[in-house]
């Protein structure tokens, strides 16, 4: 018998990830498979996430569209990075930038910084984004084209808008189908495969793919398949945030190009500025503060801007960390909030939610026995992306000298996963570097890793290994990022001024 | 440093400008913005690419001069080698200034162009205006008019996805080389695959021409290369 040919993806939920996984099928197999996606008129997108990775402008010019309308239409602004507030001993500050250390490819620099650091923290001494940041600079200049970067960016965005957008553009020029129905049955065939979604008032909507985007809900892998949710909050605490969107001071405040994360007594305060407002919001672990310390700590950082602040102004969002134990079930995947979520800290669910899809989108099984193998290698894939995202922000706890009592615990041996034990073993004597992490595309390289270990006091004490062997290649980089540095803050100009300019003149394709 | 200040005979009766083009005037430029009446003119004569304006980012159509910003090949000796000089040239040291409700003309007053004892008068007895003024004046305006049309040209090219960057990399007879970044041209091939529809979009704004002049212009190009040569091997 032939097997059938997957011509047909339906896409179930309509938020962030909804579209994304749309929108790169769509412009990946267009006029060959055909996008469906399908979602309740009744359940409001969560829409918190507003921080990307730089793998999102690829993702964006993958689905076909401009840079300019999307910062336009969904109130965008550059990220840069992350800066670290109070995270290390409460009276600190550090960067973890998107560009690489100096020459990652061919010299580990953290032995020769640690060595002679030269009045510099790590990340000033092998990278020059973070003077940019701290400059309040944009990542670009308006004669900059589409896309394209002076140093590396991802954006700051309204989660609402930009599911409204990308709405209209799948329509629009991806030809995907849009349902606005809640899904009442999910009908499969004798093997479990999904045949066909009973939609209220409608056609029932059949397909060969299906791909659950529907938020916390996970209608189909989690309620239909029964796939059991893996918690990791062992390991990751916080478990409330309170959420809030604030005005700028005055129509000139600075806009950040990075997004600010300030250490707080049980847990930390996001700051994100978009071009019309500030999202912020305040993530802690109830078992160490309650909701009314919660919010009396962020009326703290806001100041003025917070006094008037109640219960009524902000919007509290319970957080369950964890994923899914597989999110490839038969035909069906999972995208998004639907395949697992963990604390907001270093942004990973819209970068989780890219990778997902794209995977989905490059590796679209042609029929179901190809199915079956593309559904093993994602639930690996999915399954090490999200432990690795726990060793990762794991990692932001555990270097901390802080000593409230959910700091304390953060340290724990009994919370730490084994794999982030062995780094930090391995990191005592053995500066962080490539060979330590085990793939090719992990989704925070080591360099991430040195960002935030170097930056959170973390050292190497390598004995008498010796681990300096290129002195003048070393200074050469110092210098080089020196140089960059005046170069590049000389030339890029302030960020509010240039979303000005964006939104006045836009940029060029070319 | 400049110093614009609005023209008028009771102040600046007695003032006269040099006109002839000079690097102590400023005049060794690499390119010159021009406006699409001057296109017919140019062409004979220059390399016609776009650039980005720095400020916004606007493609605008200019005339190539030189293989840096401060090398103007066609300026030898004081004097201007091509019959045509781009109005952009021809209107220093004067620009044309927003003013209360309209506009005025105004003179760089700081200009080594402008003194007391040689060059053109600006007025005859009574105030009135020179031919030379007269003829300046002239310039700013079609110049004034003639900016939002070369905007709305390189806009139109560019959302018909018909500008393309370039990068001019170019050896001289002493081996020297230079690699020219920021230029853009138009893809000839895309032109000529445009829809109709398009096509006829452009035809009728008066563009397609333009578009056709600018192409042909890049013939020039080897001309400005050897201009250079004949600079390095000291011919001038």
């Amino acid at each position: 018998m032939m097997e059938k040919i997957t011509c047909s993806v339906v896409v179930v939920g309509g938020g962030t990830a909804g579209w994304l996984t749309a929108g790169l099928i769509a412009a990946r197999h267009k006029g060959h498979v055909k996008v469906t996606l399908i979602e309740s008129p009744n359940v409001k997108i969560i829409g918190v996430g507003e921080g990307t990775w730089p793998t999102i402008r690829t993702t964006l010019k993958r689905i076909g569209v401009s840079e300019t309308d999307f910062l336009r239409a969904c109130d965008g602004t550059f990220k840069q990075g992350s800066k670290f507030i109070d995270w290390t001993t409460g009276n600190d500050t550090y960067y973890h930038p998107f560009m690489l250390p100096k020459a990652y490819d061919a010299i580990n620099l953290a032995p020769y910084w640690q060595a002679e650091p030269q009045g510099l923290s790590f990340a000033d001494a092998v990278c020059y984004q973070p003077a940019v940041c701290a400059q309040n600079l944009a990542p670009k200049q308006i004669t900059t084209p589409e896309y394209q970067a002076v140093t590396n960016y991802a954006y700051h965005l309204d989660a609402g808008k930009f599911a409204g957008f990308l709405c209209d553009h799948c329509i629009e020029k991806l030809d995907v189908s849009h349902i606005l129905a809640d899904v009442t049955q999910v009908e499969t065939d004798a093997d479990g495969y999904i045949t066909q979604l009973q939609a209220a008032g409608r056609e029932p909507v059949p397909g060969d793919l299906f791909i659950d985007c529907t938020g916390f809900l996970s209608l189909l892998i989690g309620k239909h398949y029964g796939v059991p949710f893996n918690s990791v909050a062992d390991r990751l605490f916080i478990d409330t945030a309170l959420a809030v969107q604030v005005p700028y001071a005055d129509e000139n405040a600075p806009i950040a190009s990075v997004t600010k994360s300030i250490a707080q007594r049980a847990g930390w305060i996001w700051d994100v500025g978009l071009t019309t407002r500030r999202g912020l919001g305040h993530v802690y672990s109830s078992r160490f503060t309650s909701d009314d310390e919660g919010l009396a700590d962020l009326k703290t950082y806001l100041g003025l801007q917070g006094e008037a602040l109640t219960r009524d102004d902000v919007r509290k969002i319970p957080i369950n960390s964890g994923y899914r134990e597989m999110t490839w079930v038969k035909n069906c995947a999972a995208v998004g909030l639907a395949s697992g979520f963990v604390e907001p800290l270093e942004a990973s669910s819209i970068v989780m939610a890219e990778l997902s899809a794209q995977m989905i989108a490059d590796q679209l099984p042609v029929n179901r026995s190809a199915m079956a193998v593309v559904a093993r290698r994602f639930n690996e894939t999915i399954r090490y992306r999200w432990e690795r995202i726990v060793d990762f922000l794991k990692l932001h706890y555990v270097l901390s000298t802080r000593n409230e009592p959910f700091w304390a615990a953060n340290r724990d041996p009994q919370t730490i996963p084994e794999s982030l034990k062995d780094l930090l073993t391995l990191w005592q004597s053995h500066f962080p570097w490539h060979d330590d992490l085990d793939r090719r595309d992990e989704l925070f390289p080591t360099a991430s890793f040195q960002y935030v270990y170097f930056g959170m006091d973390g050292r190497t004490d390598p004995g008498p290994f010796p681990v300096t062997p290129d002195w003048p290649a070393a200074q050469g980089h110092f210098r080089d990022v020196a140089r960059a540095r005046q170069a590049v803050t000389g030339q890029l100009p302030d960020t509010r001024e240039l979303l000005k300019k964006i939104s006045q003149f836009g940029f060029q394709k070319v | 440093m400049v110093n614009q200040v609005v023209l008028n005979h009771e102040t600046h009766g007695d003032l006269r400008v040099a006109t002839h083009p000079s690097s102590r005037f400023g005049d060794n430029i690499g390119m010159v913005g021009i406006i699409l009446r001057e296109y017919q003119r140019l062409v004979a004569h220059y390399p016609i690419f776009f650039r980005k304006n720095a400020e916004n980012g606007r493609f605008e159509p200019g005339a190539l001069l030189g293989f840096s910003g401060t090398e103007n090949l066609y300026l030898v000796d004081e004097r201007w080698d091509a019959a045509y000089v781009p109005l952009h040239v021809q209107r220093q040291p004067f620009l044309i200034a927003p003013v209360g409700e309209g506009h005025a003309v105004t003179i760089d007053i700081d200009s080594p162009r402008v003194s007391k004892d040689s060059g053109e008068a600006l007025f005859a007895e009574g105030g009135r205006a020179t031919g030379y003024l007269q003829k300046v004046t002239s310039a700013l305006k079609e110049l004034a008019e003639g900016t939002g049309a070369a905007y709305a040209y390189g806009a139109k090219l560019a959302e018909f996805e018909l500008i393309e960057s370039v990068r001019l990399d170019v050896q001289f007879v002493d081996h020297s080389e230079v690699k020219l970044e920021g230029l853009y041209t138009i893809n000839a091939d895309k032109l000529q695959a445009l829809p109709g529809d398009k096509l006829i979009e452009l035809r009728d704004l008066g563009f397609l021409q333009l578009a056709y002049f600018q192409l042909a212009s890049l013939s020039h190009v080897a001309g400005l290369v050897a201009r250079k040569n004949r600079r390095i091997s000291g011919l001038k």
